[in-house]
């Protein structure tokens, strides 16, 4: 059970994280089954039909290409919160495994690692991400230029994401080490490995929880920033990012084109981040 | 001795205030008040240093941050150096000798321990070499001609986020539980989930093609600077409303706010006097990260207005392959973001004397 049944409950009374939840549920099944869903092939171009607006036959018109957007803004969502989560699930393995280490292991072990994270974090992220980013697409990883687009910007996220859970991590585990549970449990002759495994981590699940559900609203805008700075994925592969990117240089006279990515991306990153809100009130009922 | 310090703060805030009015109205800021401004601030906070018996705290900061920048340059010089393909690289291939007199003039054929070497030894002495693409431009020209019209951006964007950020969280807080309070929450959470490159549009659309208040693009004066300094300052201030309400009400919660009221203090000296107060440090202690998202914010808002600063450079500078102005550009942005961090520390503690430095 990684949150217990009292901030269960407290979560599931308010409205606004059910909706918020209702939303991401509903995104997440857009992304999934999105070959299901999508009225047209997201890169079949109706060249008869360019640039055209709201109409039934494509509901949210199409684009230079003649591509249909409502098909490119669901196959978007894939990718969008594809590489978000994903982001988050790396940051959150890097960031758990740092950050118990540097906590519980403390002394001169953990000043080192502190401080080797206080140096990345004096480079702005996104300065870092575009060097980060740059990098890992230089370096072929993989010879299928898309899938290494992909690959490069989940890294680049992951690398910029993980020092704030690291953070986090270290801080719950440096409070955790001190309870009179895990010094019981040292005590009775549990192996540092085992009380820091059964104790100390399933009782900082919660805010962890919560600090994860921040960090995919910040990687989907990490994401769309890249893409709109040019560093993002390939074609014909389009993240919401890379959507509002085409959309908005138009903007004037086609603003059809900005509007359904730009409206997606804000569902999307509030629905996260009042679902996080939610989330905090409902572990430390004290913060709201 | 703690009044007079006090009383001296308004100099160096008053020198600030003249100088954002200076630079908005679109005047150039002249060296005698920027001189004053900068003598007055650190003066005020090395007194404020020795008052304190601060300086090996300060000083021992300052070491830390000299090494900070010292390793990020060795690792962003051999990240630049890892990275395949030549600066010189093109689509059109350049005839080969052409090549290798470029690349020798750069240095480019020496041992990487020696480029090394070369740069580092640059550095200390403020050389950070010339620009491959503006040829014969030295990196720090390119950057001393950038650096004002990003710094003003990012100051006014600051000012902004607090001016804004600030009195709504205070009002929220104050009508805690309230319609008001809801909606402005409201407010301030679409703000925080509003990608700057949507609004800033947005923006445009609105206030300068259909209502022709402000200028959609360029720096060069005050119908240019409001519309990039309020897009780039919403995600802030919404940040700040949010943060600033929380605070705002754990502090009112408090058992020394029930004693202030109980002594039969009005309620607008509390406010003022013992509410405002505590619940700022929290605030002020987010302007570090808030300078962070401020700078990166900037990289959006300079391409989107077609400012002529610093992150514009960065952009172009890293499709270039121009590796020196990517390095000048990372180095310069990280020295902001700690000297930032250095004085916002400085700040605090004047503050609340509560925080220790250890």
């Amino acid at each position: 059970m990684i949150i217990d049944a009292d901030s269960w409950k407290r979560l599931k009374r308010s409205k606004v994280a059910l909706v918020s939840g209702a939303l991401i549920l509903f995104l997440v099944t857009v992304a999934i089954f999105a070959p299901l869903l999508s009225p047209y092939p997201f890169d079949e171009q109706y060249l008869d039909q360019i640039l055209t607006s709201f109409s039934s036959s494509h509901w949210l018109g199409t684009d230079n290409l003649g591509r249909d957007m409502l098909s490119r803004l669901i196959y978007g969502a894939r990718i969008s919160m594809a590489v978000a989560v994903f982001t988050a699930v790396i940051a959150f393995f890097i960031g758990i495994l740092y950050g118990s280490i540097s906590g519980w292991l403390g002394g001169w072990v953990d000043s080192v690692m502190m401080r080797s994270i206080d140096i990345l974090d004096s480079v702005p992220a996104l300065v870092l991400l575009i060097l980060v980013k740059v990098f890992f697409d230089s370096m072929n990883l993989v010879d299928n230029p898309e899938l290494r687009s992909l690959l490069g910007m989940l890294l680049a996220l992951s690398f910029v994401s993980w020092v704030s859970m690291a953070r986090l991590v270290r801080a719950q585990v440096l409070q955790m080490k001190q309870m009179a549970f895990v010094e019981a449990s040292r005590s009775l002759g549990a192996s540092g490995a085992r009380s820091l495994m059964k104790h100390v981590l399933p009782n900082i699940a919660g805010p962890v929880m919560v600090l994860l559900t921040y960090q995919i609203p910040s990687n989907i805008l990490f994401e769309s920033f890249l893409s709109f700075l040019g560093l993002g994925l390939q074609p014909p592969y389009a993240s919401w990012g890379v959507l509002a990117n085409d959309g908005w240089r138009t903007m004037r006279t086609y603003p059809h084109l900005m509007i359904s990515p730009g409206v997606a991306i804000f569902i999307a990153m509030l629905s996260f981040n009042l679902l996080g809100d939610g989330l905090r009130d409902a572990i430390d009922p004290k913060s709201k | 001795m703690k009044a007079l310090i006090r009383k001296a703060s308004f100099l160096p805030l008053g020198l600030f205030a003249l100088s954002v009015v200076w630079t908005f109205l679109g005047y150039e800021l002249p060296a005698v008040l920027l001189g004053a401004f900068i003598f007055t601030t650190l003066g005020y906070f090395s007194f404020y240093v020795i008052e304190n018996h601060l300086s090996t705290y300060v000083f021992r900061r300052v070491l830390e941050a000299a090494f900070t920048i010292f390793v990020i340059a060795s690792l962003t010089f051999l990240l630049l150096r890892l990275v395949p393909g030549g600066p010189f690289d093109e689509e059109k291939a350049l005839p080969p000798e052409i090549k290798a007199n470029i690349e020798a003039k750069y240095g480019l054929n020496d041992p990487l321990w020696k480029q090394y070497v070369n740069y580092m030894g640059g550095l200390v002495q403020g050389d950070l070499g010339e620009s491959y693409k503006y040829v014969g431009r030295p990196i720090t020209e390119i950057i001393a001609s950038a650096l004002p019209t990003s710094i003003q951006l990012g100051v006014y964007a600051l000012l902004v986020a607090y001016l804004l950020g600030l009195p709504l969280g205070v009002i929220a807080a104050s009508k805690h539980g309230e319609w008001l309070d809801s909606a402005l929450m409201i407010v301030a959470i679409s703000g925080v989930s509003l990608p700057s490159f949507l609004v800033a549009p947005l923006f445009v659309m609105l206030f300068s093609f259909t209502l022709g208040w402000f200028e959609p693009a360029l720096w060069m004066g005050p119908s240019y600077y409001v519309l990039p300094m309020v897009v780039l300052g919403i995600r802030p201030a919404a940040g700040i409303a949010r943060l600033t309400r929380a605070s705002v009400l754990e502090v009112i919660r408090s058992d020394f706010i029930r004693t202030a009221k109980s002594k039969g203090l009005s309620w607008r000296k509390v406010l003022f006097k013992h509410v405002f107060r505590n619940s700022l440090v929290p605030v002020l202690s987010l302007a570090g990260p808030m300078v962070a998202g401020i700078l990166t914010g900037s990289f959006i808002i300079e391409l989107i207005f077609a400012i002529p600063g610093l992150a514009k450079h960065m952009v172009q500078s890293v499709t270039n392959r121009d590796y020196p102005l990517v390095l000048g550009a990372t180095l310069l942005f990280s020295i902001l973001l700690v000297v930032a961090n250095l004085l916002m520390d400085l700040v605090i503690a004047m503050i609340d004397p509560r925080v220790k430095f250890t």
